[in-house]
């Protein structure tokens, strides 16, 4: 056993000498056959090559484009970095003007609720109620958007002033630019000076304007506007309810006895929890042309738990013969 | 700028005659070697003499800091290098429409089908080997360089290069019989 393993370390050990040397030489020659099997270079590259290396416009070195292509990038990334920061705050002050700096090309100053949010490049701010100033430094690539109920507001380039109140939201420019999208209108531009005022848009927000223009002494007819727009947007319920009895009170104002009565006798017939004052309306616009006129709403009106005694005098004195 | 001394033309001139010589001399000699390495190491989609260009665009910049004995050694590692940037580059050019660069043989479509597809076989199997082994194979086999020379041109010890050309040539073997290009090679004793 010993003896076979001493046979195969000799075998091992033994010099390989040529004919290991045979094999390689053997094998190379079969590999260079095939070798030489591979392209060469066509016919004429060396000149080619010579013309193309004598030619004066030598390759450049890419070094510097690539390092400026490099500094550019990262330049181009830390501005987009810085633009892409993302903002948010609140923005409320009830009694005095606040002033806030969201971003250095930014300046709100307000007195009013809303709050901010978006990126440095692009801020939002979503104003609820009050005044709000906006100054915007021009040509910094600032996309600013102010944004209420009624309207979106869009810096072009500047400084402008945004007051939402039961009115509506009114935008004044003082510098510069800017674009106004009303609700449901084409946006508008608006240059130094100018000022526009997007309505609510909703029954409740067309309410309180019709409400603040008859307390503001506006004409009767820029009421009904208000409160014809709102019924057309679709007031429904205690809302609608409102919106009919303000109608009534506008058309009383215009001196349009006939239109009142009817609005306020189409309203009796809808119910409302405002009968008593529609009944006291109505025996008034009757009693205009005779007492007997104003009798029924008078019996109606003493019935009401609110009655006075002023509508039961006034029913006394229809009753009793002349 | 009036303080300046005036360079003289004369010298100037000499200077850019002189180096104009050298280059020209570089080229007449290295040219050859160059592109052949280049069509023997090269894969499909890249022309070698695109790549001998490149090389030659590399080495005339550096050729003054490089010495004659060293030549060889190092004009086949700027080879090596420019050859692996148009792999890259070819790889990328898969990608584009039409950027493809096919080499086209003057001799016509023909005989250059025969003789392609012959070279294709033989180039995809060298390519299955890794690059040290390919080198080994082209520069020792091939180009019939002595084990030394190949040694001080890759930069490695003799053993090593037996080693590798051993593997090498067994792996060459071995696949060109499995692409059936040893009749091939044998046909042509």
């Amino acid at each position: 056993m010993i003896g076979v393993y001493i046979q195969k370390l000799r075998d091992w050990l033994r010099p390989r000498g040529d004919e290991s040397e045979v094999d390689d030489a053997e094998e190379n020659r079969l590999v260079r056959r095939l070798l030489l099997a591979l392209p060469e270079a066509r016919g004429g590259a060396v000149q080619r090559l010579h013309l193309r290396l004598r030619a004066p416009n030598r390759q450049p070195s890419r070094l510097p484009v690539l390092l400026g292509a490099l500094a550019v990038s990262i330049a181009a990334l830390a501005v987009h970095y810085r633009g892409e920061l993302p903002i948010e705050d609140s923005l409320v002050s009830e009694e005095t003007w606040a002033v806030l700096e969201p971003t250095r090309e930014v300046t709100l100053s307000f007195r009013g609720t809303g709050n901010i949010e978006g990126t440095r490049d692009e801020p939002r701010v979503s104003w609820t109620s009050g005044v709000l100033h906006v100054d915007v430094s021009p040509n910094q690539g600032v996309r600013l958007e102010v944004e209420t109920r009624e309207a979106v507001v869009r810096v072009i380039g500047t400084s402008f002033s945004v007051v939402r109140d039961a009115l509506g939201t009114r935008v004044e420019v003082r510098h510069g630019l800017v674009s106004v999208t009303c609700t449901q209108s084409a946006p508008v531009h608006l240059g130094v000076g100018e000022e526009t005022v997007c309505l609510p848009a909703s029954p409740a927000g067309l309410l309180a304007r019709a409400r603040r223009l008859q307390r503001s002494g506006e004409p009767p007819t820029v009421v009904l506007e208000a409160i014809d727009l709102g019924l057309r947007a679709g007031g429904v319920g205690a809302v609608r309810s409102e919106l009919l009895a303000a109608r009534v009170e506008a058309l009383v104002q215009a001196g349009e006895p006939d239109l009142a009565a009817a609005a306020a006798e189409a309203l009796l017939s809808e119910g409302t929890h405002r009968r008593d004052e529609l009944l006291r309306t109505l025996a008034g616009l009757k009693l205009i042309d005779s007492c007997a006129d104003a009798f029924p709403y008078l019996m109606a009106l003493a019935a009401e738990p609110t009655a006075t005694d002023d509508d039961r005098i006034q029913l006394a004195r229809c009753s009793a013969p002349n | 700028m009036a303080f300046l001394p005036e360079r003289d033309p004369t010298t100037r001139d000499r200077a850019a005659a002189l180096r104009e010589a050298n280059d020209s001399r570089v080229i007449r000699e290295w040219m050859p070697v160059v592109l052949r390495w280049c069509s023997r190491l090269g894969s499909p989609g890249i022309d070698p003499e695109d790549v001998a260009h490149d090389v030659f665009i590399v080495a005339l910049r550096h050729q003054d800091h490089i010495s004659d004995e060293n030549r060889a050694g190092w004009l086949f590692g700027v080879t090596r290098r420019v050859l692996a940037q148009h792999r890259r580059r070819a790889w990328f050019r898969r990608w584009i429409p039409g950027a493809r660069v096919e080499a086209t043989d003057p001799s016509g479509p023909d005989r250059a089908y025969t003789v392609n597809e012959t070279a294709r076989r033989v180039q995809l199997a060298l390519l299955q080997l890794p690059e040290r082994e390919r080198e080994v194979l082209v520069l020792c086999v091939l180009e019939e360089r002595p084990d030394s020379e190949v040694a001080s041109m890759l930069g490695i010890p003799i053993g090593t290069v037996k080693s590798r050309l051993r593997r090498a040539r067994a792996a060459f073997l071995s696949v060109a019989s499995e692409l059936g290009l040893q009749s091939l090679g044998r046909g042509a004793e």
